[in-house]
C-alpha cells in the first residue's frame, strides 16, 4: 500500500522525529510507514491523515498492494 | 510502584530486584562463594538495560515502556515465537525423555502450561456479543 507521508511531511518541513513526536509514535515507526513496511492501524491512520488536512484514502493507496503489517 | 520510577530505570530495577532473588537462592543452596560470580552478572545486566534504555529505537523504547503501536505488535511477534520455539522444545525434550525412560513429568508440565494458557487466552480475548448486537439470521 503506498501512501503520501513522506511527501506530505517533507512540504511541511518537518522532520521524521518531529512528526514521530506529534502523532504520538516513535521515529522508527514512521520511517516503517513511509517505507511501506508497516501499516498503520486504523486510529493511527486517521490521526496521520487529519495531521496532514488529508482524509484516509487520500493518504493512504489500497490499489498499490506491497507489504501488510 | 513501578509507577514512581522513571521509565528507564523501570528494566533494570526489575534485572535488580529478579536478580537478588535470584542471587539470595543461589546463595542459600550453594553457600556465599557462588555471589561472586552472579552479583557482577546481576550488576551488568541491570547496567546494560540502563544503557541501552538511554539510545533510541524499539528495543530501548520497549525497555522504557514507550512503545507505540508497531512495537507493540514487533512485541507480540516475539512473544508468540518464543512461545511457539519453547512449547516445540518441551515436545521435544518430553519425546527425547520418554524414549530414554527418564523422568517425564517435568517436560509434560511444559507441555500442559501451553495447552492451558492457549485455552485460556481464547476464553479471555473472545468477543463478546454488544448490546443490541443480532445473530446471523435473526
Amino acid at each position: 500500500m503506498r501512501n503520501r507521508v513522506r511527501e506530505q511531511r517533507v512540504q511541511l518541513g518537518l522532520s521524521q522525529a518531529e512528526l514521530g513526536a506529534a502523532l504520538g509514535v516513535s521515529r522508527q515507526t514512521v520511517i516503517s510507514i513511509e517505507n511501506g513496511r508497516y501499516l498503520p492501524s486504523l486510529p493511527l491512520a486517521f490521526r496521520i491523515a487529519r495531521f496532514f488536512d488529508l482524509t484516509v484514502d487520500k493518504m493512504f493507496d489500497p490499489d498499490d498492494e506491497e507489504t501488510g503489517p | 510502584m513501578m509507577r514512581s520510577i522513571p521509565p528507564r530505570l523501570r528494566a533494570p530495577v526489575n534485572m535488580l530486584v529478579g536478580g537478588a532473588v535470584i542471587d539470595a537462592i543461589a546463595a542459600t543452596v550453594h553457600g556465599p562463594a557462588v555471589l561472586l560470580y552472579f552479583v557482577p552478572i546481576t550488576l551488568a545486566a541491570a547496567a546494560g538495560y540502563y544503557v541501552l534504555g538511554g539510545r533510541e529505537g524499539d528495543f530501548p523504547d520497549m525497555l522504557r515502556s514507550q512503545s507505540d503501536e508497531r512495537q507493540a505488535y514487533r512485541q507480540l511477534k516475539i512473544q508468540a515465537l518464543v512461545g511457539r520455539v519453547t512449547t516445540g522444545a518441551a515436545a521435544i525434550a518430553f519425546l527425547i525423555a520418554f524414549a530414554a525412560k527418564a523422568t517425564i513429568w517435568p517436560f509434560l508440565l511444559f507441555l500442559t502450561i501451553p495447552c492451558a494458557t492457549s485455552f485460556a487466552g481464547w476464553l479471555i480475548y473472545r468477543e463478546r456479543p454488544g448490546a443490541g448486537e443480532q445473530h446471523a439470521g435473526h
